[in-house]
């Protein structure tokens, strides 16, 4: 699942993955992916960090409130300390950086989906 | 002016020669005509003429001269009802066509085909093969035996074997000698058929079928050959390989079965040039090469095979070619093999139809940027309708004042963005992810065009009548390669091969 409020990169990560065959869903919001989760449950979620509305950090916390221990690859532009502090106790895989690279994200992505 | 006419006539009538001599010449290409609804069994070329293909097939000889326009027509002399031919050999002077109504022999240029042995008796008179020496002794190898005659007699005489109870399934002479092939090994006579001496026998090699079907079975021999310029060599097709001599039966060594399908053999053929060995079976015609044999024809039935200048002549149950063919080896040199193509799109067209498809064009990074910076341009406009609130702080009280609705327009612009627009950092992005998503979409691209181009260069330069479980395979990916390049296009890449036919 891909969490970012910008149509394009949703677009080109979706159609990236889908080509691999790997099946993806999209959500443009945090308050989007909080509705999406409650009824399915992604193996992996990419979420943006800074996003219009929720941030993805408070998107995380509300999940992680919710009982639910989906793996989370955050996903950001900036490197700001005060943002992603939280993110320590939120139980993440990694957190990588833009600009993406799609063939390491794919890697990342098979790499922690493969994980038990 | 009657000089003139004259030497216009002359020059005309030196014209009509010299073409007729060039037409004459001209190698028209092998074709099948003549024999369409015929089941093949057997093929040879003049030793004279190699213009002189004969063709056997399961209901008579027929014969064809390549320099000359037509096809395939009946050989005369031959019953006039239905003669299935089963072997076509040469002799010193003339041609043998073994059949199951007997043995027929005509000249080289395929004038007139005359009968040397027939009989009464079915099992005598269908001839399995036949061999000629180069005194001109014929064999004629039938169910019933062995049957020879010396070119100084009339009377043909029928060979004392040891090994009666087999039934003899190839043979080859050379240099005096003559070979018979019985399943369970091959036979050398010396002596024009007197005596015989066994000199391969499949037992001593432990040979076992190949075939899942008869496995635990003993292999069986089914062909022998040899070169006439090197006696001593002799090639023995098995049903579990192929095996080779150069001591003239002294010492055998199996040949590497690799990429070969030994089961179904039906024709060893030596290249007299450079010694290249030929093998003939149902999927198609090998060559040995090193230690693997190359599928140099594929096809699911192939019958025979006759060296013709620098190829092969091929015939198949339905069909008879050449290989390789004039044309097609002009095809398959330099750009004349890629030129046939030149009615589809090329990989540059290819690509551009998937970058359109996928709307992962430069042009849509060039229309953000655009657009961004004409935004830097554009105020925020803000336009509203509400009551106007005025507040007055004074040193010892606060008034406020509330006016009646009113209309309020207010514009603002952020200068900053002339300099850094905020959205860039957005759009390098989505710049980079787009132009990842183009580069993966292009490598698709190019890999399926690329696989698909091989595939119709291979399929190209085999020849098949009926195509074989590999042709058949090869041609339901080339299907599947080129909706793969729709599916990247739109269906683009289709569209315009339709429109190019």
């Amino acid at each position: 699942m891909i969490v970012d409020d910008e149509a394009d990169v949703r677009e080109y990560l979706k159609r990236y993955f889908k080509r691999r065959k790997i099946e993806v869903i999209t959500a443009e919001s945090g308050e989007e992916a909080l509705r999406i989760m409650d009824t399915q449950q992604p193996d992996l979620l990419l979420l943006d960090v800074r996003m219009g509305g929720i941030t993805g950090v408070d998107t995380l916390k509300k999940i992680r409130e919710r009982g639910n221990q989906v793996r989370v690859i955050m996903v950001t532009g900036v490197a700001d300390e005060e943002l992603l502090r939280p993110l320590k106790n939120l139980d993440i895989l990694a957190c990588i950086h833009k600009p993406l690279i799609l063939e390491e994200l794919e890697k990342e992505v098979l790499q922690r989906c493969s994980q038990p | 002016m009657f000089k003139t006419l004259f030497v216009a006539v002359l020059f005309f009538l030196l014209s009509v020669i010299v073409c007729a001599r060039a037409f004459a010449q001209a190698n028209h290409a092998l074709t099948n005509e003549g024999l369409k609804g015929q089941e093949l069994t057997a093929v040879a070329v003049s030793a004279i003429n190699e213009n002189i293909v004969f063709a056997g097939t399961k209901e008579g000889l027929y014969v064809r001269d390549l320099s000359l326009p037509g096809y395939f027509r009946p050989v005369p002399g031959l019953p006039p009802e239905k003669t299935a031919v089963r072997q076509i050999v040469h002799g010193p002077r003339q041609v043998y066509a073994a059949t199951e109504k007997g043995l027929f022999a005509g000249s080289a240029d395929s004038r007139s085909f005359g009968n040397v042995w027939t009989r009464a008796q079915e099992s005598e008179r269908d001839v399995k093969s036949a061999a000629v020496l180069e005194d001109g002794t014929i064999f004629a190898a039938t169910k019933s035996g062995l049957f020879y005659k010396p070119p100084q007699e009339g009377a043909w005489s029928k060979a004392a074997l040891d090994f009666e109870a087999e039934e003899i399934v190839s043979l080859y002479a050379a240099a005096g000698i003559i070979y018979a092939a019985v399943s369970s090994g091959v036979y050398r006579s010396i002596d024009s058929a007197k005596s015989w001496e066994k000199i391969f026998n499949v037992y001593e090699h432990n040979e076992v079928q190949e075939d899942e079907d008869r496995e635990g079975e003993s292999a069986a021999v089914s062909y022998i050959t040899g070169l006439p310029q090197e006696p001593s060599l002799l090639y023995v097709g098995v049903s579990s390989g192929i095996f080779t001599t150069n001591d003239n039966g002294g010492a055998w060594e199996k040949l590497p079965s690799g990429g070969l399908e030994p089961a179904n053999l039906k024709t060893i053929l030596i290249n007299p040039s450079d010694k290249g060995v030929f093998a003939a079976a149902k999927a198609g015609v090998f060559k040995l090469e090193g230690k693997e044999w190359k599928h140099l024809v594929m096809t699911h039935d192939c019958q025979a095979i006759a060296p013709r200048k620098n190829g092969l002549i091929v015939i198949t149950a339905n069909d008879i070619f050449e290989y390789p063919s004039a044309a097609k080896q002009q095809d398959l040199t330099g750009d004349d093999s890629l030129a046939r193509f030149n009615h589809e799109p090329s990989i540059e067209e290819t690509q551009q139809m998937a970058i359109a498809y996928g709307n992962v064009s430069d042009r849509k990074i060039k229309d953000w940027q655009r657009r961004a910076s004409v935004r830097a341009f554009m105020p925020q406009l803000t336009l509203d309708y509400d009551k106007t609130v005025t507040t007055a702080l004074g040193a010892s009280y606060d008034r406020v004042q509330v006016g009646p609705r009113d209309w309020g327009l207010s514009l603002k612009w952020e200068l900053a963005d002339l300099i850094f627009n905020g959205d860039q950092t957005s759009i390098d992005t989505r710049s980079r992810l787009l132009v990842q998503l183009r580069n993966d979409i292009l490598a698709e691209v190019t890999r399926l065009y690329f696989e698909r181009r091989k595939l119709q260069l291979e399929l190209a330069s085999s020849k098949t009548a009926v195509p074989a479980r590999e042709e058949m395979d090869k041609k339901l990916r080339l299907m599947e390669l080129t909706a793969l390049l729709d599916r990247l296009t739109g269906t683009a890449f289709s569209k315009v091969l339709k429109s190019n036919k």
